[in-house]
């Protein structure tokens, strides 16, 4: 089983070569409603390199790929984890200001998340919303290492937030964050395996991976684009 | 909309103000993910809600309702 990593910054001379050439048509229109001039960037930038990646798997053209999402909740079409059509690869992105990464999971299912590491530490009230009275704190002042790790979570198994972030607890060993408890889904938790990203240290990222046996029979491959 | 509904509609326009670092005017139609909101500035939205409605608002309920005029629908009806 091999997993597929690639983690981008959204830097400016990244900016030059990027603009909706680089991704799928269904993505234009989601890309044109975005606001601001940071968001639209990372946006673009994350589907360009996810993009690039499986059409260079796919031996195809970007203008080739199709994107399908279908929400695990409802049905809709509208929203849910992406998927580009007849990969074979499992896809997850995240995008934030300045940032973006991407995972590509071939025989196991991927989820990625990338945050800037606040310049303030979370006021206490937040980190009860995130961290559970049965997690340790593992570093108070990075406590989005934790939301990160949960996030990746989440988006691997596809539900997003609809299952509430307490309900999964993580711990942070020597060896990297460890899902010791998700009541939403007890049953994948054994076929979880998390490793934080090598991002800046103002960013925080994470990649989960479910994959049956665990670490063991998983390979990582990392394509770093800094 | 109600008084009700007007307040609680200036307290998201705080929130969100705070949480994205602006001083924009968000109309009802603003989809708080397009304004370049994230997960976990909806998380802050929520909270920062919790405290100044001074009662309960649910992650999922910011999740829910992305765009201003929904939210404050929602949070008129709960
Ligand atoms: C998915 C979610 C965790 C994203 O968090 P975020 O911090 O705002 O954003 P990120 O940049 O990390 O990730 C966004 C990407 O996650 C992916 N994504 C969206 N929904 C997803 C899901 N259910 N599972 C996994 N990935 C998802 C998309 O690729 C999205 O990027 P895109 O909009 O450019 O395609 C969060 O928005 C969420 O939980 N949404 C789902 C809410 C829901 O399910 N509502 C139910 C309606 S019935």
């Amino acid at each position: 089983m091999t997993a597929t990593v690639a983690v981008a910054h959204a830097a400016p001379e990244l900016l030059d070569g990027l603009d909706l050439s680089l991704v799928p048509e269904s993505e234009h229109a989601r890309f044109a409603k975005r606001r601001r001039e940071d968001d639209r960037l990372s946006f673009l930038a994350a589907w360009a390199v996810a993009s690039r990646m499986v059409a260079d798997r796919m031996e195809t053209d970007v203008d080739q790929l199709r994107v399908v999402r279908t929400c695990i909740h409802c049905s809709s079409e509208e929203h849910g984890k992406p998927q580009f059509v007849d990969s074979g690869l499992d896809l997850s992105l995240s995008h934030t200001r300045g940032g973006v990464a991407v995972a590509l999971g071939t025989g196991c299912e991927v989820g990625v998340d990338i945050e800037r590491v606040p310049a303030e530490p979370w006021p206490p009230e937040m980190v009860r919303v995130v961290v559970g009275d049965d997690e340790p704190i593992p570093f108070p002042g990075q406590e989005v290492r934790v939301w990160t790790a949960k996030e990746s979570v989440v988006k691997c198994l596809a539900v997003g937030l609809m299952a509430p972030v307490k309900d999964l607890a993580i711990a942070f060993r020597p060896e990297g964050p460890v899902v010791v408890r998700w009541d939403t889904r007890p049953d994948v938790v054994d076929d979880l395996v998390l490793r934080e990203l090598d991002v800046p240290e103002d960013f925080s990222a994470t990649l989960a991976v479910r994959v049956a046996g665990g670490a063991d029979s998983l390979d990582l491959d990392y394509e770093s684009l800094t | 909309m109600s008084n009700d509904g007007e307040q609680i509609r200036s307290h998201i326009t705080t929130a969100w103000r705070s949480v994205l670092g602006t001083d924009e005017e968000f109309e009802d139609d603003d989809d708080f993910f397009l304004m370049g909101g994230h997960s976990l500035l909806a998380l802050f939205v929520a909270e920062h809600l919790e405290q100044s409605l001074e009662r309960e608002v649910p992650m999922q309920t910011v999740l829910d309702n992305r765009r201003l005029g929904e939210l404050a629908t929602a949070l008129v009806t709960r």
